[in-house]
């Protein structure tokens, strides 16, 4: 056992045995937090399976499309899914329903959402240059989804309750009820973004799928490197901005692990890329 | 001997795809690579923020031009010129809500009217594992296994792994 998981564990261990303090003693306040509350929410929140998380993420897939629908180019968006599902079946969730698409917007983003909804938007699409950078960006969203970034979040900034009552059991509710629901929290979610670390795991997870799908693993840094020289100022980039750390920081994080992946050279496919996103690159767009 | 001086120059002077060369500049001081490898020869110096062209990129090694010549850096050694500039520079003057199309600032994201069809359209364009092996294979991608990387530093709780106390 190395010194991380050491630390690791004792971290757990410690958080168990609060946990179960919590549990059985009932109310357990610090100011005005009630721990046990917490503790039970937690507990709850374990059981969000497999079934509901997809149905949480299609609903606030729902949401993220209601702010910039899909771009109706039906030859982009199969290549788009067929390039992120070869990429996702490298991951331990292979078989998620998952889902990819490219919206209608000049913003330069992309997000997931739980349960393997992906969306791109058409401003990333055209900072890329190859379908190596493509997967490189898929696979960072298709980390947050196998790593459950975005559940877990939504889990601790307070709707563990909806989530676990309301949402969860309820999958025979309707849709558009569901979608109603979690529009509130899921527009506040990606307006404030993940936990740092979750980016710099999605990185570092990503580029390893990116290689296991036999691309190179520098697509993803090589996004990185052109981000890295925008103007934080630009509107186009002000969202990944506030939601992200820096690229450079994220390159920074990157490097050390990146020297060990070195020796692989891979297909960038490039050609099949500039096919299908030929109609990106026209004014009219 | 002169055939293979001549091609030599030739790669030296032609970028490895068909693509336009693109503007970038050196992120630190660096030296400049025969070919992409360690341990090829260094053929000159880059200064840090010195202007080039990145001609092809190789794995985690770029292709690139600077006053010094032809040769080759790494990826994390160069920076590409600021997106903007190779946005559209029509689509990026015109309003966007001008036609119709919303953008995904966050005022867009928060002003956003979720509907039944668009998530609809998405399932639509889906893939099967099957479809996607072939398309990938096709192009001549060959799956590998590999580790993930070492965080490098310690895991919160919620970055364990589910299986952690099953090892």
């Amino acid at each position: 056992m190395n010194a991380s998981r050491k630390a690791a564990l004792a971290a757990v261990l410690a958080a168990s045995t609060l946990l179960a303090a919590c549990q059985q003693g009932g109310g357990f306040q610090v100011g005005n937090v009630d721990l046990g509350a917490i503790a039970k929410g937690v507990g709850k929140l374990r059981d969000v399976k497999e079934p509901e998380e997809i149905q949480i993420g299609g609903s606030m897939a729902e949401t993220l499309l209601g702010a910039s629908p899909l771009l109706d180019d039906a030859e982009l968006q199969k290549y788009v899914n067929d390039v992120g599902m070869w990429v996702a079946q490298q991951s331990e969730r292979p078989g998620l329903p998952w889902h990819f698409g490219v919206n209608s917007s000049d913003h330069i983003n992309a997000f997931a959402a739980p349960g393997g909804y992906i969306i791109v938007t058409k401003g990333m699409m055209r900072q890329l240059r190859n379908e190596g950078e493509l997967a490189g960006v898929l696979a960072h969203e298709i980390s947050h989804v196998t790593r459950k970034h975005h559940l877990n979040a939504l889990k601790k900034s307070g709707f563990a309750d909806l989530l676990s009552e309301g949402v969860a059991a309820g999958t025979g509710s309707k849709h558009s009820e569901l979608v109603r629901q979690l529009s509130g929290p899921t527009k506040e979610l990606y307006a404030r973004g993940l936990d740092k670390g979750d980016e710099f795991e999605a990185d570092r997870i990503g580029v390893v799928l990116a290689a296991r799908a036999g691309y190179d693993p520098y697509g993803l840094p090589a996004v990185l490197t052109t981000l890295a020289t925008a103007d934080p100022k630009d509107n186009y980039l002000s969202l990944l901005y506030k939601t992200h750390p820096l690229p450079q920081a994220r390159l920074d994080k990157l490097a050390p692990g990146l020297g060990t992946l070195d020796a692989i050279n891979a297909p960038q496919n490039a050609d099949r890329f500039q096919k299908f996103t030929k109609n990106l690159r026209v004014a009219s767009n | 001997m002169g055939k293979r001086i001549s091609a030599v120059v030739l790669s030296a002077l032609l970028p490895l795809q068909g693509h336009a060369a693109e503007s970038g500049f050196a992120a630190r001081a660096t030296d400049l690579r025969a070919r992409p490898a360690e341990s090829a020869p260094a053929t000159g110096r880059l200064a840090k923020k010195q202007k080039l062209d990145i001609l092809a990129r190789e794995g985690n090694w770029t292709q690139v031009r600077g006053t010094g010549g032809t040769g080759w850096v790494r990826l994390l050694d160069v920076r590409y010129e600021a997106p903007a500039a190779r946005a559209l520079p029509a689509a990026r003057v015109k309003p966007l809500k001008d036609n119709g199309i919303r953008g995904f600032s966050e005022e867009d994201l928060l002003a956003g009217v979720p509907g039944n069809s668009e998530l609809g359209k998405l399932k639509k364009y889906a893939a099967t594992a099957k479809d996607a092996s072939g398309y990938a294979r096709s192009a001549g991608l060959k799956p590998r296994q590999l580790d993930y990387l070492d965080p490098g530093d310690y895991l919160s709780i919620e970055q364990l792994p589910d299986d952690f106390f099953n090892e």
